[in-house]
């Protein structure tokens, strides 16, 4: 069994207050991910999603000290997340009411990348876009912050606590059965 | 059950489907490295305060 040596988020925060910039980058480097996959779960283009990733960081430079549980530091930065993406999302409907050309951000950016030459990872995503919009935010999140709790990526995404738990199960399964579909498993293979 | 890990009581399948997604995400959707510089370049804000306060300390 793998013993954890690393520095937690208390010990990193705690560091990082007395000036520490190892320990600051060594947060920026572990939790970016997460902050970067609640901005795109919240359907931002990737240069709205890199002003909300500076934003929340820009939060905790200044609420440092008043992190009352470090080792809930990545919940903290998700939902710190989720409000600048929400005041950025609000501020971009009030410059243009009509905006949808920023949803299709996956299919479009996605159509070129080097992990999809591989057979099983083009099956793979092709079964993701399949999944609904609510599946596919719930997985992005899910996947960077194994962490979080459920009623954190409840919090993180706006979405009612007591749905996190069959709604991941239902898009797990739906994911597994559209990747079946486009060869990467077995439908027994669980 | 509410304050349980979300990833937490997954089958070892769906453990491993998570991650190779979390590759694939990863992969297609990267966090840009300037993003990364320009958040971890905030750490600068900090050190020089926090110098000024440990210094005024020892003198």
């Amino acid at each position: 069994m793998e013993v954890e040596t690393r520095p937690g988020a208390a010990e990193l925060l705690a560091a990082a207050e007395l000036g520490d910039r190892a320990a600051w980058g060594e947060l920026v480097a572990r939790h970016t991910p997460t902050v970067w996959a609640v901005a795109r779960s919240h359907r931002l283009d990737r240069h709205d999603a890199a002003d909300v990733v500076q934003s929340t960081w820009l939060s905790l430079l200044e609420n440092m000290n008043r992190i009352h549980d470090p080792a809930a530091l990545a919940a903290w930065l998700a939902v710190t997340a989720r409000r600048h993406a929400l005041r950025l999302i609000a501020a971009r409907r009030r410059e243009s009411p009509v905006d949808e050309a920023r949803l299709d951000f996956a299919e479009v950016e996605a159509a070129d990348v080097a992990v999809l030459r591989s057979a099983p990872n083009a099956a793979l995503w092709q079964a993701f876009t399949q999944l609904s919009e609510q599946c596919q935010r719930v997985l992005r999140v899910l996947v960077h912050a194994p962490e979080l709790s459920y009623r954190q990526v409840a919090v993180a995404l706006g979405i009612p606590i007591g749905a996190i738990g069959p709604t991941r199960g239902r898009c797990l399964d739906r994911l597994r059965r559209k990747a079946s579909l486009c060869g990467l498993f077995r439908e027994d293979a669980r | 059950m509410t304050h349980g890990l979300a990833r937490s009581r997954l089958p070892v399948a769906d453990r491993a489907l998570l991650n190779q997604l979390r590759v694939l995400l990863s992969g297609i959707d990267p966090v840009p490295p300037a993003v990364l510089m320009a958040a971890s370049s905030l750490g600068q804000r900090i050190a020089p305060h926090r110098r000024v306060m440990v210094n005024t300390g020892i003198g």
